[in-house]
């Protein structure tokens, strides 16, 4: 499915570094590092970017045509909405990025997943209530 | 005439409950803890065994004192001192227990597992830990008993954060050690003990973010079985020698080297120890990313905290150096070079000042 417009999950938190990302996302217990071109993607994001914006602003900062980044920029954006990181909506407002200094050899975005938090938070759902006192039966 | 039967609010739960903790008798004596800016008093309800969650406290013991937080501790099967009904409905509870959508000033918890539940209210400045019978609780709960409660007390302030973390120092001046289970930590912070560092714990930590003090939470040292023929020195005094292959064995540090321990220290690095698989221990910096990396998610987990925390995690890995710390199996190396980096770091400061 074509989406005309992501924006961040407010389900997640994360912290910019210098040409990295750290998300966590609580709900699935999954964490990850985003950098170079991947962290410039999210940095379009996080700034408002429509996918056609991100194009433009892609070919501005990497040494690459534009015909060349549509398959590599639709399949990391869908493995960020498979992850719960970006979701459809419009964004509260758009601000413009800095056009960078020198343009840098592409590579193509990767999303580095880190599951070893998920052991940790294993689920253990309540099913059975006393119908008398309300509380949790004891497994 | 229909009678209509209010329906149970945030507030009367509290108050029932409140109420019948105060009117059980006997009770054990409280006792007093304080962490940090936080005096903690543990009131305990029919509770036989009110040392299994004070033992890795009692390094933290003070006088009786006005408590700013009060910890009933309620046994359900000595006390039969039952929870009044619900003010929430349990689809409510997610997958890991969290009560949602309750009254704003009001936190609850059910570990499914253990039958503990834990209810916390600022307002009234009363936590309630309540299981169906605490005497089968599981060993390692012992090792950080309360660890849900002060997190939770200290989630909505901006200064204090509990991490997972171990730390070791002296009173001028300590490292944080933080990473994933399995990265060394334990035995970078055992490796520590009766050496010129102090042990200030190995699991959780509670920050002071303005002043980056570290404050111990608690006095366990933690041993893999099959890390114990390197530190034979310990054997004799493992709390439960007979745990189970997969559960790490418990060393009491207050009971059985009390001059070991430091209980409060300036910050003055975080270390992110990894097994270097040589015999040499090296130190090398770090970036601010892979210090998350090693201590968010598994504080954010075992916290089960939310983006309050993480924040102030981030704001923690900007004030402090961050180093790796490569631990080799030759065990005086660690507590050697994590003394020479804090040795190095102060005289840098000097030279700055």
């Amino acid at each position: 499915m074509i989406v005309n417009q992501y924006i961040i999950s407010p389900a997640i938190v994360c912290e910019n570094f210098d040409n990295e990302v750290i998300i966590v996302n609580m709900s699935r217990g999954h964490y990850y590092s985003l950098r170079d071109a991947s962290f410039t993607i999210w940095q379009g994001l996080a700034a408002g970017l429509s996918p056609e914006n991100l194009l433009a602003y892609l070919t501005t900062t990497y040494t690459v045509e534009e015909n060349a980044l549509h398959q590599p920029l639709r399949y990391f954006l869908d493995q960020l909405a498979m992850e719960g990181l970006i979701i459809e909506g419009t964004p509260a407002q758009v601000d413009t990025l800095p056009a960078p200094e020198n343009r840098q050899a592409f590579t193509s975005p990767t999303l580095e997943i880190y599951t070893d938090m998920a052991d940790l938070l294993a689920l253990d759902p309540i099913h059975d209530v006393s119908p008398v006192e309300g509380w949790p039966i004891k497994k | 005439m229909q009678t209509v039967l209010a329906q149970p609010t945030a507030q009367s739960f509290t108050q029932q409950l409140l109420d019948r903790c105060r009117a059980y008798h006997p009770k054990t004596p409280a006792r007093t803890f304080r962490f940090g800016n936080t005096t903690l008093t543990a009131v305990f309800v029919g509770t036989t065994n009110p040392d299994f969650f004070t033992n890795a406290i009692a390094h933290r013991e003070v006088s009786a004192s006005p408590a700013d937080l009060t910890v009933f501790v309620i046994d359900y099967k000595t006390s039969s001192l039952m929870l009044p009904l619900p003010c929430w409905d349990w689809q409510q509870a997610d997958g890991h227990g969290t009560i949602h959508g309750l009254s704003e000033g009001y936190q609850g918890y059910f570990q499914q597992d253990t039958g503990v539940f834990t209810w916390i209210t600022y307002a009234e400045q009363v936590a309630i830990v309540w299981g169906t019978d605490l005497s089968n609780l599981p060993e390692w709960e012992q090792s950080f008993p309360f660890r849900y409660v002060l997190h939770k007390w200290q989630e909505p302030t901006n200064r204090y954060a509990l991490v997972h973390a171990g730390a070791v120092g002296t009173p001028t001046g300590g490292v944080l050690l933080t990473g994933a289970g399995g990265s060394g930590k334990s035995t970078s912070t055992l490796a520590c003990i009766n050496t010129a560092l102090q042990y200030a714990g190995d699991d959780f930590m509670l920050i002071d973010l303005e002043t980056s003090v570290g404050h111990s939470l608690y006095n366990v040292a933690k041993i893999n079985p099959d890390n114990l023929d390197r530190f034979p020195q310990f054997q004799p005094f493992i709390a439960n020698p007979n745990a189970a292959r997969d559960q790490k064995l418990q060393l009491y540090v207050n009971q059985h080297y009390p001059a070991a321990m430091i209980t409060d220290f300036p910050l003055k690095a975080i270390m992110l120890p990894r097994f270097s698989g040589t015999p040499h221990t090296t130190v090398r910096s770090a970036t601010r990313a892979e210090a998350l990396k090693a201590l968010a998610p598994s504080t954010l987990a075992l916290l089960r905290a939310d983006h309050r925390t993480f924040q102030k995690m981030s704001r923690l890995i900007q004030q402090l150096p961050l180093f790796w710390l490569e631990t080799g199996t030759d065990l005086t190396q660690i507590p050697e070079l994590i003394l020479g980096t804090l040795q190095s770091l102060s005289a840098h400061d000097s030279a700055t000042r």
